[in-house]
């Protein structure tokens, strides 16, 4: 038979939804916000690097340790700027009492599918070269991180259906602070790799602390790059 | 409906497209051949090497030839990286772990100056072992590549002192303990008995990290050889730990200092044992240094430097100071006269004058010794092809033999001497170790340019240009006149700078790409569409992300795992633009290969032979086990597996275009699977045949062997192409429906309309979307079959699986579109998948890892086509199949436009474009190895690490180069058969 195919292709989604994000906080407020847990996040890396360089002689223990508290952190930050989809035009206590309720019971479904997901990106990470046999915890701690860094936010802010995770993965999905921090943290993660091989016999090129250190400083690049353009593009 | 003349006058036109089409690669070809000659001659350092054999000149026996007192016997213990200062330690103790640890050599050279001597010798770089081994036995400078060497690679096929020996004093009484590289440098040693009794006990060198198994080994062996000494007339022992422990832990570390003492106490016990016995000379020396890292390869000062120390317990020494550096080069000559044997013909070298003055200070020995070796060096240079008549060199030589046939002024004789032996030995390392440097810059400028004009071809020969054959043959001719006339300018303006060949050769490449250039300016109509579109970039991008690797050793030696990591990458861009499809039936398509893909190129790095330098991070798995090159049982298993799965791959992708008709279902389900059934039984046999538990006629498997390869062989390089090329039937099915039933039916229902314009018969061909990529395909797995017989086992399953994953790339590429809006995309990495599964193929860029036991896949010894034929497919074989498959990029879910002539010239014009996409990534990637390695070719590691990528590269380009040749003419004939079906 001759080919079989659609001749139209890469038609343009239909835009989704306006995020939950970036609504009802005023523009410099909600910038500010953003630049905080981007200083946060990246007192990880750096304070441990820097101050204690304690994550290249013993990464496992660092980042194990450290797990919770970038989780408290996402989720703090969740919790700080995110709001319910649907404008609330009368704010009664009650009201209030049922969108902070919905807004933690999302942040910790949010928290039960990261860790679900966490597997999936360590196999990601086996596929980028990632040793299969050897340094697993690292590797899965390294994925846990990641899956907070990348994953969390999203599955918090977004809604879970599968045009809108198809445009995630497309990189059709609107700019918010959430999507460009996952996309810095995948660029940054895959720099993170490229000093590796280098035969500088350092601490800091065992595995993984490299791809640590550049998801969490993508991250941050990302969230800052996300905050300001999200504010452009709601001014135009 | 065109007439029979008019359809012959189509098909000619079609031959001679065809024909043109087939410039365009060759020319590129031809222009990187060139370029890669300009940067090579400059680059890889080469040297002549003679045959010649000496023998004792006339001097020997002249009455005014005083020699110093032979030895019957001498030891020489070569202890690997024995850096100078390892044995000079000043007493003073400074601080560092390997001073003062080898004491011996020292202590015994002050209190006996005329028994023992230590002193610094110079190595000449390369310093790796291999050929410091070669120039301590023959004198000479080898270096990078000898011309000339055989086809066994190492052996040395020059006059050496070992030859010499055996042949002066009978055969195999030469002892030897240590590493193994002597024994492929002189295979005649492993052969070393006396009266029956075993004299020769190699160890491995592989094992860097093992720092005891070959020092113990050596070491348990000397003591009994030594007690044995009247058994031979020298004794070689080669330690080793001494290297790998600067390897793996560096001099200055507690390791190094155990070692040193280890070693001392060997030195201490051999000087004892030899103390009674004046007819035996010790003779202990580094074939080089190490760096304050504790590697070597490269020209730095600890390097070079290596420690000498000798001793006799008979006085043959002079103390006098050498003030001269001493050449490691001069051991040879200087052996050679203190064991009675002929100065070996390509020695370079000179007499060392402490032991040829002797104590009593004689200086008609010292005169005599240079005037024997300076009538050798002269007859060498009289031999060899790149020194010319006279010259200043020759002059000295002229006035020494002057001198001393006119006077008995010995010290002045030797001095004129030992000056000409001076001048020569410098004027040699000029021109053997010394980097041209214009001609690499010219091969460079020449990749360049051919890169430029490739990629100007690739913007410019697209869709808009209405009828390319005529477009080529219009450029062919500038191109061609250009080169004529750059030949005549390189020719001229080389002939006033004495540099006609370099500069001959440059001007005919440059020549040709002028004529291009103005050819393409005088075209009309040319005009270039989409200025870069983003697939392009992509594609632009993987070739430089590939390509700026090899500006790190690094990089290089982890090249296979980086490779993976791009290529991982790359699939999951694939991945992102698949799940842009608006289609939910394509995105799902899409999805699911590009995620295949993804595996595939992580599974592509698994197999793998782990070069020195990767060493304790890798372990290699390519066979059996990490120390043999004998093939798993596990691995023929899965290759049986895949010789009966993998026809099943093809026909499911060749389902999804419903082709697997007409001559598929013989060709590839049958053919294709008996084909690599026997290639699975070839890979048996050699197993069995190779284990040393079977109790098989090792005859009988080996003609077993013959027949299934010969063969193979035949039928699938000779037998099937030939069948493809005088034409097979297409991949097609036709299915006729009788719509009678319908029309009458539709009468019935008084539908006229429907009745009249259906036709009685509809004829349907099955297959016709794919009617170019099924029947290209066919002659591509047949060429494949001959690849994977001359892969080993794994070899074999890694080809396979890059088949799967070309196609893989296809189903996405089609999916994608990727082939229109980009048709240089899906050839580049086409391309770049061969280089990753260059390395799944059990090999490394290091001369180390070629695979010559597949030379004797054909026949028991070599026969040029065969076991040339059997090398290329085993080495280059990722290449060769990457370059074939480029034309599929264009093939693949192709149908014919039934009479239209046009058209089928115009699928002739994409196929070469796609070609270029592959040639590109070649040429790029050569031009950024030649400038990496013109910027790095003073680099620790340039002869271990960069010099073997750049041969690498350079054999990439070729060898891509020369299969998008092949494949433009392969596709030609596709076109042509499905004309003559459809025109």
């Amino acid at each position: 038979m001759a080919r079989t195919k659609s001749a139209a292709r890469h038609i343009p989604a239909p835009s989704s939804p306006t995020p939950p994000t970036a609504i009802g906080l005023p523009q410099s407020a909600h910038l500010a916000e953003h630049v905080i847990t981007a200083t946060a996040l990246l007192a990880f890396p750096f304070g441990t690097v820097v101050l204690s360089s304690l994550l290249p002689s013993d990464p496992i223990k660092v980042l194990s340790y450290s797990l919770p508290a970038i989780a408290l952190l996402q989720s703090l930050n969740l919790l700080l700027t995110s709001q319910s989809p649907a404008p609330v035009a009368k704010s009664s206590a009650s009201k209030k009492k049922k969108q902070a309720n919905s807004t933690v019971s999302t942040t910790i479904l949010g928290l039960v599918l990261t860790s679900l997901l966490t597997p999936v990106i360590h196999i990601i990470y086996i596929l980028f070269g990632a040793p299969v046999t050897v340094s697993i915890i690292a590797t899965f701690l390294l994925s846990a991180h990641t899956a907070l860094l990348v994953l969390f936010p999203l599955l918090c802010t977004v809604p879970l259906d599968g045009p809108t995770w198809i445009d995630i993965v497309a990189l059709k999905a609107p700019v918010t602070p959430a999507y460009t921090a996952a996309l810095g943290t995948v660029a940054g993660a895959w720099l993170g790799a490229v000093p590796i091989p280098l035969d500088w016999d350092r601490e800091w090129q065992t595995w993984p602390v490299t791809v640590v250190f550049g998801a969490y400083v993508g991250n941050a690049v990302g969230r800052v790059i996300g905050a300001v353009l999200g504010g452009k593009k709601k001014k135009v | 409906m065109s007439t029979s003349s008019d359809s012959r006058l189509r098909k000619s036109q079609l031959r001679r497209a065809t024909r043109i089409s087939l410039l365009v690669p060759v020319w590129f070809l031809t222009l990187h051949i060139l370029a890669l000659l300009l940067f090579a001659l400059g680059f890889l350092l080469s040297r002549p090497v003679l045959p010649d054999i000496a023998t004792k000149s006339a001097s020997y026996s002249s009455a005014d030839v005083v020699l110093p007192r032979a030895f019957k016997r001498a030891v020489v213990v070569l202890i690997d990286a024995l850096r100078h200062d390892f044995i000079t330690g000043s007493g003073d103790w400074d601080g560092t772990y390997y001073s003062n640890a080898l004491t011996t050599p020292l202590l015994l050279s002050v209190a006996h100056p005329e028994n023992a001597a230590v002193f610094k010798i110079i190595a000449d770089p390369p310093t790796t072992t291999l050929q410091r081994l070669k120039a301590l036995t023959t004198g000479s400078l080898p270096t990078f590549v000898d011309a000339g060497s055989n086809f066994n690679g190492a052996e040395v096929t020059e006059d050496s002192w070992i030859g010499q020996l055996l042949s002066a004093r009978g055969n195999n009484r030469i002892a030897f303990a240590g590493d193994d590289t002597w024994l492929s440098l002189f295979p005649v040693l492993a052969h070393g008995t006396y009266e029956g009794k075993n004299l020769t006990f190699p160890y491995e060198s592989f094992n860097v990290w093992d720092l005891y198994t070959v020092d113990r080994g050596v070491t348990s062996h000397l003591w009994p050889l030594l007690e044995r000494k009247d058994d031979w007339d020298v004794l070689i022992a080669h330690y080793l730990g001494v290297d790998h422990a600067g390897h793996r832990f560096g001099p200055d570390t507690p390791q190094m200092k155990e070692k040193l003492l280890e070693m001392d106490t060997v030195l201490k016990t051999l000087v004892d044992a030899i103390k009674d016995d004046d007819e035996t000379l010790l003779v202990v020396l580094g074939d080089h240094g190490m760096d304050e890292k504790g590697d070597h390869g490269g020209d730095s000062k600890g390097e070079v430097e290596a420690g000498f120390f000798w001793y006799s317990s008979r006085p043959f020494l002079a103390t006098v100071d050498e003030a001269e550096t001493i050449n490691q080069i001069d051991l040879v000559p200087t052996l050679s006269l203190l064991l009675d044997i002929p100065v070996p013909f390509n020695n370079l070298g000179s007499p060392i004058v402490s032991a040829m003055l002797g104590p009593e200070r004689n200086f008609q020995t010292l005169a005599s010794a240079s005037r024997i070796v300076s009538e050798q060096i002269y007859g060498y240079r009289s031999h060899h092809p790149s020194f010319d008549g006279t010259s200043e060199i020759t002059e000295l030589y002229i006035a020494a033999s002057e001198a001393w046939n006119t006077s008995r002024d010995y010290v002045r004789i030797s001095e004129l001497y030992l000056a000409f032996q001076k001048q020569n030995l410098k004027a040699c390392r000029e021109m053997w170790a010394k980097f041209d440097v214009p001609s690499m810059v010219a091969g460079i400028v020449l990749f360049l340019a051919s890169v430029v004009s490739l990629i100007v071809f690739y913007a410019t020969f697209n869709g808009s240009i209405e009828c390319p054959s005529d477009y080529l043959d219009l450029l062919a001719a500038k191109v061609g006149r250009g080169a004529l006339l750059g030949l005549a300018v390189g020719t001229g303006l080389g002939y006033l700078q004495s540099r006609q060949f370099t500069a001959a050769i440059f001007g005919l490449a440059m020549g040709s790409i002028l004529g291009f250039a103005k050819g393409l300016r005088g075209l009309a109509g040319v005009n270039v569409k989409s200025p870069l579109s983003k697939w392009t970039a992509l594609a632009l991008l993987s070739i430089v992300l590939h390509g700026i690797l090899f500006a790190s050793n690094s990089y290089v030696v982890w090249e296979a795992r980086s490779l993976s990591f791009l290529l991982v990458s790359f699939g999951f861009i694939l991945l992102v633009a698949s799940f842009r499809l608006a289609d939910t039936r394509l995105r799902a398509t899409a999805v699911f290969h590009s995620i295949v893909f993804i595996f595939q190129s992580r599974v592509a790095e698994y197999p793998r032979i782990c070069r020195e330098e990767q060493l304790p991070f890798c372990t290699s798995n390519f066979y059996a086990s990490t120390a043999s090159s004998v093939s798993s049982l596990p691995a023929l298993v899965v290759l049986f597996g895949t010789a009966l799965a993998f026809p099943a791959i093809i026909k499911s992708f060749m389902r999804t275009s419903a082709s697997y008709e007409g001559s598929a279902p013989l060709w590839v389900g049958i053919g294709l699977r008996v084909a690599l059934v026997l290639v699975a039984l070839y890979w048996t046999l050699d197993y069995v045949e190779a284990d040393p538990k079977s109790h098989a006629n090792v005859e009988q498997i080996k003609l077993y062997k013959y027949v299934v390869s010969r063969l193979l062989f035949g039928v699938t390089v000779v037998g099937a192409p030939l069948a493809w090329f005088r034409g097979v039937p297409l991949c097609l099915r036709v299915e006729m429906t009788n719509n009678q039933e319908k029309i009458r039916q539709a009468v019935q229902n008084g539908d006229t309309d429907t009745a009249s314009k259906t036709s009685p018969v509809s004829v349907e061909i099955i297959g016709f979307g794919n009617t170019y990529g099924s029947l290209y395909v066919l002659l591509f797995l047949s060429i494949f079959a001959a690849v994977a017989l001359c892969m080993k086992p794994v070899g074999g399953i890694a080809m396979a699986g890059m088949v799967y994953q070309i196609l893989t790339l296809l189903e996405i590429g089609d999916t994608l579109e990727l082939f229109s809006s980009s048709p240089i995309v899906t050839p580049t990495i086409i391309a770049l998948m061969g280089t990753q599964y260059y390395f799944a193929t059990g090999h490394q860029a290091t001369l180390a890892s070629i695979q010559w036991d597949v030379a004797f896949l054909f026949t028991e010894s070599i026969r040029p086509p065969l076991t040339h034929i059997a090398l290329i497919f085993n080495t280059f074989g990722p290449f060769i199949l990457a370059g074939l498959a480029v034309p599929l990029t264009v093939f693949y879910k192709l149908s014919p436009s039934p009479r239209d002539f046009r058209a089928s010239e115009a699928t002739m014009g994409r196929v070469v474009r796609a070609g270029t996409g592959a040639m590109i990534y070649g040429g790029a990637l050569a031009l950024i190895n030649c400038i990496t390695t013109i910027v790095l070719r003073r680099h620790l590691m340039v002869w271990k690490i960069f010099a073997p990528r750049f041969m690498l590269a350079g054999a990439t380009v070729l060898a891509i180069d020369v299969a998008v040749v092949a494949s433009t003419f392969f596709a030609g004939t596709a076109i042509g058969a499905v004309y003559d079906v459809f025109g």
